[in-house]
């Protein structure tokens, strides 16, 4: 029984004991969904151009006087594409509040962005990359927060004592960064010393203060982490496999919101503070992360509404060609238009395209749509389209996904 | 026998009585502070509603949502919505606090997500949850947020009530007017006439099914008709609580997470 485990043991034990106490109260909402996705062909045997799945997310809480419990999971089971089952926790924590104080120990999922596509602040949880990739699902952070409600927000400590690897897809996947026919193996994680480790156990640890300043919601944070986001990998030709290398990292980072009106201004950044490993072959470029965003609304007279979006992301103190290699989004604009009827199957449309300023012929297409089918079945269908050829060489950053163009539709049943 | 013995004195004072009674902005001004007073003071109120969207053959759809209200000194009160039914946006949590001048600040938390967004509260007259409700029908209405006119004195149902006008201070209002039947013992509405931003009669709102809490009078039931659209939504109040003592972090935005 290896730590993950022990603690899910120890969550699910406390969880029953408070709730056979009896006297609080239980709540449960979850989804399941048929899911598929097609993709262009892409003329090579090894990847999977057609997913065909099953989805299923279930959420139970139980709240009695100041302590609180709650637990979500999702598992996906992919009947074409085995490399996408994935089972994982969410949320499973324990919360005490007193006064002005909040405890709580547990798998957690925090959300710390503020705009819409590019999330530079947003970097606690590990996430599944082979999802969805302007926002892909998040998995659960074991961690000890304590929070102290200062004013119109609060300061809030947090404790990590397990490094989460990020579910990357292998080279089966068209989503995947890896040529085809390579698999991903367990993670490496090089800490503050600079030595590279198997070990998933180690020191994080972080503090986020929040606050409502007027029109602004105004965030900071510091985390002495392991990064996600920037992994190396480490190749191993002889049996095909690829493991990737997470380092450890100083973030500094804010979010800032302020409502002007009908329009919506959004900032998030971040500086990345690596450590020197000691193999410099794992060597990440410290770095700073930018993006903006403004949002502006409109009623439409049957009560419809219509929302502009435009954001931008840049990659801050590297040159042109380490932007490209450290990520998909490195100096890019958003452009998008939501739809909402408002009406009674909550019909809405979305409409975006990311446009790379630097490195031409590089665009990501995005439309979608959704509504009820009724109060528990509803539809979401749509495409994504990327162009970005490989300019020279090996493919860097969305050029690895250059024509993984897809249709998706996802049906699902509410409970 | 002052009137007998100074009789240009009395005619002089006759004459300036209409300058000294109201006019009807400022008696429509003084009736809604009237009827606001007289619903302040009940601290914190807990509603389970249901709201029933009827469309123009007939059909039905239900929605469940629980409100609670934290009043606030001073300024506007603040208010949680969550949302209950259908069950895409179950969970889903809408943060308001209402200001007696200016824009209200809005939050919502989508649980999927567990992310609270900011939002504006300029687009009021947007549809809630697909109902013939807007935004601005069903948030903290205050005095300031209208300019108010006495029309009449009149009856709704039998009921005594004020007839009033008031008019949105808000451009971005999806109104031009509503006229207010104000019902002289309950303090509250019974019936709403909007008109659009075209001065056209929009919806007709009739609150019904008036129950005494404590000191306070709030309706069960709300029935709004789009006259132009023959669609209507009726509001239901399952169960209501006044008096309930909130504290005030459950109102701030991060406690929205759950």
């Amino acid at each position: 029984m290896n730590g993950k485990s022990w603690a899910m043991a120890l969550i699910a034990f406390g969880a029953v004991s408070a709730a056979s106490a009896g006297g609080g109260k239980w709540e449960s909402r979850g989804e399941v969904a048929g899911e598929s996705r097609v993709f262009t062909d892409d003329d090579i045997d090894q990847t999977e151009d057609a997913g065909l799945g099953m989805f299923a997310r279930v959420e139970a809480g139980y709240r009695k006087g100041r302590v609180r419990f709650r637990a979500r999971a999702f598992a996906r089971v992919d009947r074409r594409d085995e490399s996408r089952d994935l089972t994982a926790f969410e949320e499973a924590w324990f919360d005490y509040r007193t006064g002005a104080w909040q405890a709580r120990a547990g798998f957690q999922m925090l959300n710390w962005t503020a705009t819409e596509a590019f999330h530079p602040a947003d970097v606690v949880n590990s996430r599944n990359l082979d999802s969805n990739i302007e926002n892909p699902e998040k998995l659960g952070e074991l961690m000890v927060s304590l929070r102290r409600r200062i004013g119109d927000g609060g300061l809030t400590f947090y404790y990590l004592p397990r490094f989460e690897a990020p579910n990357l897809p292998d080279g089966s996947s068209r989503l995947s960064f890896a040529p085809p026919g390579v698999d991903i193996g367990e993670a490496l994680w090089v800490e503050d010393d600079g030595r590279v480790s198997g070990d998933s156990y180690g020191l994080q640890w972080g503090a986020r203060m929040t606050q409502t300043i007027g029109d602004a919601d105004i965030s900071v944070h510091y985390l002495d982490h392991q990064d996600r986001q920037f992994p190396r990998f480490e190749f191993e030709p002889q049996i095909g496999r690829a493991r990737p290398v997470y380092l450890n990292v100083k973030d500094w980072g804010l979010t800032y919101l302020h409502i002007l009106g009908g329009w919506i201004l959004k900032l998030e950044a971040a500086y990345k503070d690596f450590v020197a490993p000691v193999n410099p072959a794992y060597t990440q470029p410290d770095h700073g992360q930018a993006a903006f965003g403004l949002e502006y609304g409109w009623v439409y007279q049957g009560g419809g509404e219509g929302t502009a979006i435009f954001e931008g992301q840049a990659a801050l103190g590297l040159t042109e060609a380490e932007r490209a290699a450290i990520s998909v989004f490195q100096r890019d604009l958003l452009a998008g238009y939501r739809h909402a009827w408002n009406d009674r199957l909550g019909r809405e449309l979305l409409v975006t395209a990311i446009f790379d300023v630097e490195r031409s012929r590089e665009i990501l297409v995005n439309v979608s749509y959704q509504q009820r089918l009724s109060d528990t079945w509803s539809v979401k269908t749509g495409l994504r389209w990327i162009d970005a050829p490989p300019k020279q060489g090996q493919p860097i950053g969305l050029e690895s996904l250059h024509e993984s163009n897809q249709l998706f539709l996802t049906v699902s049943r509410f409970f | 026998m002052f009137l007998r013995r100074s009789p240009l004195i009395a005619l002089l004072l006759l004459s300036a009585l209409p300058a000294l009674a109201e006019t009807p902005a400022e008696k429509g001004l003084r009736i809604a502070r009237d009827t606001d007073a007289a619903n302040n003071g009940f601290q914190g109120e807990y509603s389970e509603m249901e709201m029933i969207l009827i469309n123009a053959h007939g059909d039905q759809t239900v929605r469940k949502l629980i409100t609670e209200i934290r009043e606030k000194k001073n300024d506007g009160d603040q208010s949680i919505s969550t949302f209950q039914w259908p069950a895409d946006v179950k969970g889903t949590r809408m943060l308001t606090w209402s200001h007696k001048t200016g824009d209200d600040d809005q939050w919502l938390y989508l649980p999927a997500l567990k992310r609270v967004k900011r939002i504006s509260s300029r687009n009021k007259s947007g549809a809630f949850m697909g109902s013939e409700f807007s935004y601005e029908d069903l948030g903290s209405q205050e005095v300031e947020e209208y300019t108010h006119a006495f029309l009449a004195d009149a009856e709704w149902e039998g009921r005594p009530c004020w007839k009033q006008e008031r008019t949105p201070v808000s451009k971005k209002s999806g109104y031009s007017k509503e006229i207010v039947w104000i019902d002289k013992e309950y303090m509250n509405p019974l019936r709403i006439e909007y008109y659009d931003r075209k001065g056209e009669l929009l919806k007709v709102g009739l609150f019904t099914g008036y129950r005494q809490y404590g000191q306070w009078w709030r309706a069960s039931e709300i029935m709004m008709e789009n006259v132009q659209t023959q669609k209507k939504s009726r509001l239901v109040w399952t169960k209501r609580e006044l008096g309930r003592e909130y504290e005030a972090w459950r109102f701030a935005s991060d406690s929205l997470v759950e």
